[in-house]
């Protein structure tokens, strides 16, 4: 094969062709030139990517980018992408989504109150929200369902998790819708805008997102909004600043009243007969998350559970089918302690998992596990990604994997007094048996307070 | 012509003069059919004589591999060594080795072809290829 970048269409170069090949019939002589190269490597764009640069992939192989986008984000095609993605997103979240339980918001005056389960109808284009609420309470929840909703009520809705933002919007975008559509998030929303689809943009969590983006982060989803007219629904553990342009209602999630905890308890399967009595185990508990976990272990539940102990017993019953219990959570701590050092709420999944196969491998431990541990329901695995469901799973597996690991109880009281562990404290203290260890922690904080009302250590009291 | 030698793409359009002889109506008319263009080309040829030797060598291998399904292919020896007309061999699962001459000339013509041909055929033959 003779190879070569110059132009070898002539008549001369041909018929010299032909007469080689008469000549050497034992030998099949071809000839490339630029033409030839060409039209062979317009359907290799990794490789005109390599030799030739990412501009001229995209003007040569998609010679069409204009044109192209324009056909997609337009009529039938715009519309297909768009049918495609409501369906995908919808299965998706409502695949294992508990039922939306009527819940009390309140807007921050504490004048006006309306039902949860309303949020989507209540919502408008340019109605931006927020909705703030300690954790527990069910604001994850109430976003999905507001985002089922909304794509049911003729929106265009993109629900992005705030944790996984690390300093680009488009990017944070881009992975959100990626599980739905091969469309890149401004694609999608400008084939929603062509078939005048209002589209909201839901931002879960933003407490979950490191300190130091939060305010990038909403500066970003301020531009884009205007960008895109979307309109913002977030959630965080209290209202957070935001531009003029996305400011909007602020509501506060109320904790559930005697008659929102009965139908709570019934939708995880408590019977009428048995209300009475798990009610009373459930006294100590105030939070959705909380009673939604201690009706799955009615009658399992240790006498004076607080939150601690009601996690653990319930992380405790997920794991009991597992081949090696101790083993998996060991792994589970170790994700944690990975998630606690770098102030992250997740890991790349494949770090985790190779992490984790060495950590079984020291163990002597089967890396199968890793897989168990993948499936467990306290940890969610998507998006190349590997977080725990309820930052309450995180920060109690922290907790219990230092005190796993310390050696006394004053290097656990140091450990726990690192900055950025103040909110573990709650955790430990109850898992540890040792009082003196209780009064280490308390030392250094005297004013903080355990919130467990049946915690048995001295900040409950 | 575009940076890369091709045809610009473009499409129907009336401008300059055309513009002012048509009047408004025809700016307008213009405009909707720059947007919506019955005839749309690619640019068809890249600038392949802008490669290094060493990229065009690298591109022939990787050409052989995804073009020509070889299992493997590489550039034969290194500077200085005698090549017999070899640049990169590629070798296959059901069929002989293939060898590729990579030429980077601005113009070809037919000597520069039965050189090429002669260089592998009148020496040492490396690897027996059917394939030239």
């Amino acid at each position: 094969m003779i190879v070569t970048t110059a132009d070898v269409r002539d008549t001369k170069v041909d018929l010299e062709l032909t007469r080689l090949r008469e000549q050497h019939r034992d030998l099949v002589i071809d000839l490339w030139g630029r033409q030839q190269l060409s039209d062979m490597l317009f359907a290799l764009p990794d490789l005109v990517r390599r030799f030739f640069g990412e501009d001229t992939m995209r003007v040569f192989c998609r010679p069409l980018p204009g044109v192209e986008a324009q056909a997609e984000s337009s009529g039938a095609t715009g519309g297909r992408v768009l049918e495609d993605y409501l369906a995908h997103l919808g299965s998706y979240l409502s695949e294992g989504l508990h039922e939306l339980v009527a819940l009390t918001l309140e807007d921050e005056g504490g004048t006006e109150r309306f039902s949860s389960t309303e949020l989507a109808a209540w919502l408008q284009p340019g109605r931006h929200v927020q909705v703030a609420g300690s954790s527990g309470t069910g604001k994850s929840h109430t976003l999905a369902h507001a985002a089922l909703g909304l794509a049911q009520a003729g929106w265009l809705p993109i629900l992005l998790r705030a944790g996984v933002y690390a300093g680009r919007l488009e990017d944070s975008l881009d992975e959100s819708v990626a599980p739905f559509t091969p469309q890149t998030a401004d694609s999608l929303v400008r084939a929603g805008r062509l078939e005048r689809l209002p589209v909201v943009l839901l931002v879960d969590a933003i407490n979950e997102c490191p300190v130091r983006f939060q305010d990038r982060l909403m500066q970003q989803v301020s531009s884009w909004c205007l960008r895109a007219e979307a309109t913002v629904v977030s959630s965080s553990h209290e209202f957070v600043h935001v531009p003029t342009v996305i400011s909007g209602a602020r509501l506060r999630t109320v904790d559930p009243d005697l008659r929102q905890r009965a139908a709570l308890l019934r939708s995880y399967g408590v019977r009428p007969e048995d209300e009475r009595s798990v009610e009373d185990e459930c006294e100590a508990f105030s939070t959705v998350f909380e009673l939604s976990l201690a009706a799955q272990l009615t009658q399992r539940l240790p006498a004076n559970a607080g939150r601690a102990a009601l996690l653990d017993a319930y992380i405790g019953e997920q794991l009991q089918q597992a081949s090696q219990p101790t083993a998996l959570r060991q792994v589970l701590h170790h994700w944690a302690m990975l998630m606690d050092e770098r102030l992250t709420g997740w890991l790349p999944l494949a770090e985790a998992q190779r992490s984790a196969a060495q950590l079984l491998t020291t163990l002597g431990a089967a890396v199968g596990v890793v897989d168990e541990a993948l499936r467990s329901p306290v940890v969610r695995a998507r998006h190349q990604r590997v977080e725990f469901r309820h930052e309450w799973y995180a920060q109690l597996l922290t907790a219990e994997a230092l005190v796993w690991s310390c050696t006394g109880g004053t290097e656990l009281a140091g450990e726990l007094r690192r900055p950025h562990r103040r909110k573990l404290a709650v955790w430990a203290v109850p898992l540890h048996s040792d009082p003196n260890v209780v009064r280490a922690c308390c030392v250094d904080s005297p004013t903080r307070r355990c919130s467990s009302r049946r915690c048995a250590c001295a900040w409950g009291r | 012509m575009d940076p890369m030698g091709g045809v610009v793409p473009r499409g129907i359009s009336v401008g300059g003069g055309d513009d002012a002889a048509l009047g408004s109506g025809g700016v307008d008319q213009a405009r909707e059919l720059e947007l919506s263009p019955l005839t749309v080309t690619a640019p068809l040829l890249l600038r392949t004589h802008e490669l290094s030797w060493e990229a065009l060598e690298h591109l022939v291998a990787a050409l052989a591999v995804q073009a020509d399904h070889a299992l493997e292919a590489r550039p034969f020896g290194r500077g200085g060594q005698a090549q017999n007309g070899v640049d990169v061999v590629a070798f296959f699962a059901s069929q002989p080795a293939a060898v590729y001459q990579a030429k980077r000339y601005e113009k070809f013509a037919a000597s520069d072809l039965r050189r090429a041909v002669l260089a592998y055929a009148g020496g040492s033959r490396p690897f027996d290829a059917g394939v030239w």
